[in-house]
């Protein structure tokens, strides 16, 4: 008689497989990043008159300290523009504005930009502003949407009267410009 | 000359045994018992070049030493075992040993080919050696189990895997290759809405993929960029975010309430500028989150940025101006220390 082997079946189980979802990381401030970015970019298309051609490149934002002065800070303190070092500041009030390149007014600021207009054009500061309506009280630079996407307005007006010379492409690629 | 000397050693040993009446087989079986599946492989091998190959319960154990045998041929022993289950079967003419057969085939395949191309997935990371182990898995299971047999809960599984692990590599890859890998992991989510178009993972997991893409075109920006990479970057962020929302928006209708795909939607549409509805997902956000804020306030009330994320609750979504005020005054006073 044939004998049988004696082998065990053993019952596999299947290894499981764990099919998690992504994980996003903590909701990134993309809004912030652009207007950094584009605060940067102007600076590098804006011609500044001679005197403001030497000491630190100053870049003011003149509000709470928001995301986008952070960014600034992250991305830019330190570094240069041309043989320039760029200082990033924060302005609390209008009063402690002092002597710089950009300054960059948050749309809660808003109100202040006619006064500012007056104040900084001896310095030659290049206003950058995020409220409709803005280019007509003083601003040059002003952040606005087209579509879902971040664009920018200039009044070529005002950055005569500030002594600035705006850059053939920063105007080519504004969305609105008030001559 | 060891080697020579080891396998003169086995060969005597079985000569040994044989003498005394003992088939290969059973030698192959005693070796099988004992665990030491090199030496039950070469006597095994001695059996189907006897007469032993006419007992179904030869090829049986050889399919099984086989499947146990380890080393850098594991595949190709794999399709040995299967082979040899197959030809089991074959000469089990009265077909007395079909079930136990089968259910030898069905282990050996989900041993050898469906763990090993799981483990290859999430501890070896190796994702093309792991497809291959699945794919032949499941060319076996269908020739030699169940050719009606569906396999579509398993591939939506597997493929959802994949996915995740091409995602989770993507943090750690050089900026080069982050790209292939999200395509990768892209292109294993279609493969799951192939299969099933109202599988929330697949859905919500290809969403924030493109979410995550379209924020890493502004978020790692390189910071002396020109104007015209910017807005080529912010074209690009704006199609990644509207390829999200769909599938976000699908995975939101299959799991209405679930926080993750509110926070993705959040994300997009605030990358977008659609104020409007960022809002929308933002509050619902901050109302699941809140207790959390104020927990922590209780717990740490130094913690400047929690207070910051109150204070912008209270100012934005969950408006309370009271509130907001006695934080402003709380932060304020922290920031005088």
């Amino acid at each position: 008689m044939k004998r049988a082997l004696y082998i065990l079946i053993v019952l596999l189980a299947f290894v499981g497989l764990n099919s998690s979802t992504v994980k996003t990381t903590q909701m990134p401030d993309t809004r912030a990043v652009v207007k950094a970015l584009y605060i940067y970019t102007f600076a590098t298309l804006v011609e500044w008159p001679e005197q403001k051609r030497s000491g630190d490149f100053v870049i003011g934002v003149f509000g709470e300290k928001t995301s986008v002065y952070e960014e600034l800070v992250k991305k830019y303190s330190g570094k240069a523009i041309g043989s320039q070092k760029i200082v990033i500041q924060n302005y609390r009030n209008k009063e402690a504005i002092q002597n710089c390149h950009i300054l960059y007014i948050t749309e809660v600021n808003s109100h202040y930009v006619p006064t500012l207009s007056t104040q900084m054009a001896p310095k030659n500061t290049l206003l950058v502003s995020e409220k409709a309506g803005s280019l007509s009280k003083g601003a040059i630079v002003n952040f606005v949407l087209q579509g879902n996407q971040q664009k920018y307005e200039i009044n070529k007006t005002n950055a005569k009267t500030h002594k600035l010379v705006i850059a053939d492409k920063l105007t080519d690629l504004a969305v609105n410009v008030i001559k | 000359m060891k080697t020579m000397r080891y396998i003169s050693f086995i060969l005597i040993a079985f000569s040994a045994s044989l003498s005394f009446g003992q088939t290969w087989t059973w030698q192959a079986n005693d070796f099988y018992k004992a665990q030491n599946y090199e030496q039950a492989k070469i006597a095994i091998d001695s059996a189907i070049g006897t007469a032993e190959r006419y007992d179904s319960q030869t090829w049986q154990l050889r399919g099984l030493i086989y499947r146990n045998l380890d080393g850098s041929n594991q595949l190709y022993n794999s399709e040995i075992a299967i082979e040899s289950f197959v030809r089991a079967k074959k000469v089990d003419s009265t077909n007395v040993y079909t079930a136990k057969i089968n259910e030898y085939i069905k282990n050996t395949l989900i041993k050898n080919y469906y763990n090993v191309s799981v483990r290859l997935l999430l501890e070896d990371k190796n994702f093309e050696k792991s497809e291959e182990f699945y794919s032949i898995y499941k060319k076996h299971y269908l020739a030699l189990i169940d050719p009606m047999y569906s396999f579509k809960s398993t591939d939506v599984d597997y493929y959802n895997t994949v996915a995740v692990q091409y995602i989770t590599k993507v943090d750690f890859a050089e900026p080069a290759k982050k790209s292939s890998l999200r395509e990768k992991a892209i292109e294993n989510c279609a493969k799951v809405l192939a299969i099933d178009s109202l599988d929330y993972k697949a859905n919500f997991n290809m969403g924030i993929i493109y979410y995550n893409l379209g924020a890493d075109y502004i978020m790692i920006a390189d910071p002396e960029i020109t104007m015209e990479e910017l807005m080529e970057n912010q074209k690009r962020a704006e199609d990644s975010f509207l390829k999200a929302l769909p599938l976000l928006n699908n995975a939101d209708r299959i799991q209405p309430g679930t926080m993750e795909v509110y926070e993705g939607l959040m994300g997009c549409y605030y990358g977008l500028n659609n104020d409007e509805l960022y809002l929308k997902y933002q509050i619902l956000v901050d109302k699941h989150y809140l207790p959390i804020y104020l927990e922590q306030f209780k717990n740490q009330p130094k913690d400047i940025e929690n207070i910051k994320t109150l204070i912008r609750i209270y100012t934005y979504t969950l408006v309370n101006e009271e509130e907001a005020n006695r934080l402003r005054t709380i932060i304020n006073e922290l920031q005088n220390e």
